[in-house]
């Protein structure tokens, strides 16, 4: 768990000092920043923003998992990639654009995308997921890890130029099986969208990251917010627990 | 009395529109919406939100209003209703 505790050198009160003028934040929030640990599931499109804000917030551990090499392709919407690295890890160019921001955050790479056998070594290892992968399989594996251990996640998503994201609090409020109790058909791996876009909400979960951390504010607690930036219209929207569910029904019924 | 279908991500491309106007019968509930969207619906697009037994789709959140509701919530809607078909969407 974080520990508010932990002291804040001149430096790090000089580099955050904008953000602890925030009300409610303050230096006892920055505080809590700094010892916290945060897995930010692939650094694509969403994660490569979530991982920039929370380095930039002064996030004390991120935990990254992305397999892969970059390609031209990726260099529309991932932000922590490079041209010039175009071929070599995903992970570790991540890793460095994040030390060259802010050179005390510590990171732990892993050069490889989450899966049901690793999904609980590196859940261990922090006190929040922001979940940014693309497939569903890995979603769902962090989701139930994540009500498993009662981590909070963080869920982001986009496509064209909508996006979708919400926040669980295991136990409190529906799990992602609760929305979606099957596997998901007719995704597709690759699809329409801008880097706008996905740094839109990439900024999102790196905010609801921090309120959650920190109790700043209202986190997205059973409701999801959806845009669409081509219309400029946002909903807020209830969502509901299901009581039946496989993977946090038992906790929600206590 | 009226209602408005909105459409989002891949379902609103296949649709070709944002959102649509649905006549349905005063009182009508969602799963009475439901049916007759899915009656209108063209093949690619009924594809896309229900299964083979014409149940909907897992992948599929259905919203009225600001609310997700269950498609046996009895509950009728209001005439203006807004009836969301949120699509499942990740990342990349």
């Amino acid at each position: 768990m974080p520990d508010p505790s932990s002291q804040l050198s001149p430096q790090e009160k000089a580099t955050y000092e904008w953000q602890m003028w925030v009300d409610d934040f303050g230096e006892a929030g920055q505080r809590i920043l700094k010892s916290s640990r945060v897995l930010v599931s692939r650094v694509g499109g969403l994660g490569s923003v979530v991982a920039y804000e929370l380095a930039a917030a002064g996030i004390g551990h991120l935990v990254l998992a992305h397999g892969g090499n970059i390609k031209l392709s990726d260099l529309n919407r991932q932000l922590l990639m490079t041209h010039s690295r175009v071929g070599s890890s995903r992970v570790d160019c991540a890793a460095e654009r994040l030390n060259e921001l802010n050179p005390d955050l510590k990171i732990t790479k892993l050069d490889e995308n989450v899966n049901n056998q690793n999904a609980k070594t590196l859940s261990d290892q922090v006190d929040l997921i922001v979940d940014c992968a693309p497939l569903f399989s890995e979603r769902f594996a962090l989701n139930d890890i994540a009500v498993k251990n009662n981590i909070p996640l963080v869920e982001c998503a986009m496509y064209d130029l909508e996006f979708q994201i919400t926040s669980i609090a295991p136990g409190k409020t529906p799990c992602l099986r609760c929305l979606y109790p099957e596997d998901i058909q007719h995704w597709r791996r690759e699809f329409p969208v801008f880097g706008a876009v996905s740094a839109t909400v990439g900024s999102l979960g790196a905010m609801e990251a921090i309120k959650i951390l920190t109790g700043l504010g209202k986190p997205l607690y059973s409701s999801l917010l959806r845009g669409d930036l081509r219309t400029m219209k946002f909903q807020k929207v209830r969502l509901k627990t299901n009581p039946q569910c496989t993977i946090c029904g038992r906790l929600n019924s206590n | 009395m009226n209602v408005t279908i909105l459409y989002t991500a891949h379902i609103k491309a296949a649709v070709g529109t944002a959102s649509q106007k649905l006549t349905v019968k005063e009182n009508a509930t969602l799963a009475d919406c439901f049916d007759a969207l899915c009656e209108q619906a063209p093949p690619q697009v009924r594809e896309l939100i229900t299964d083979n037994q014409r149940k909907l789709r897992s992948a599929i959140l259905l919203c009225v209003d600001d609310e997700q509701k269950s498609l046996d919530d009895p509950e009728p809607l209001s005439e203006g209703a807004e009836i969301t078909v949120l699509a499942a969407i990740s990342g990349g």
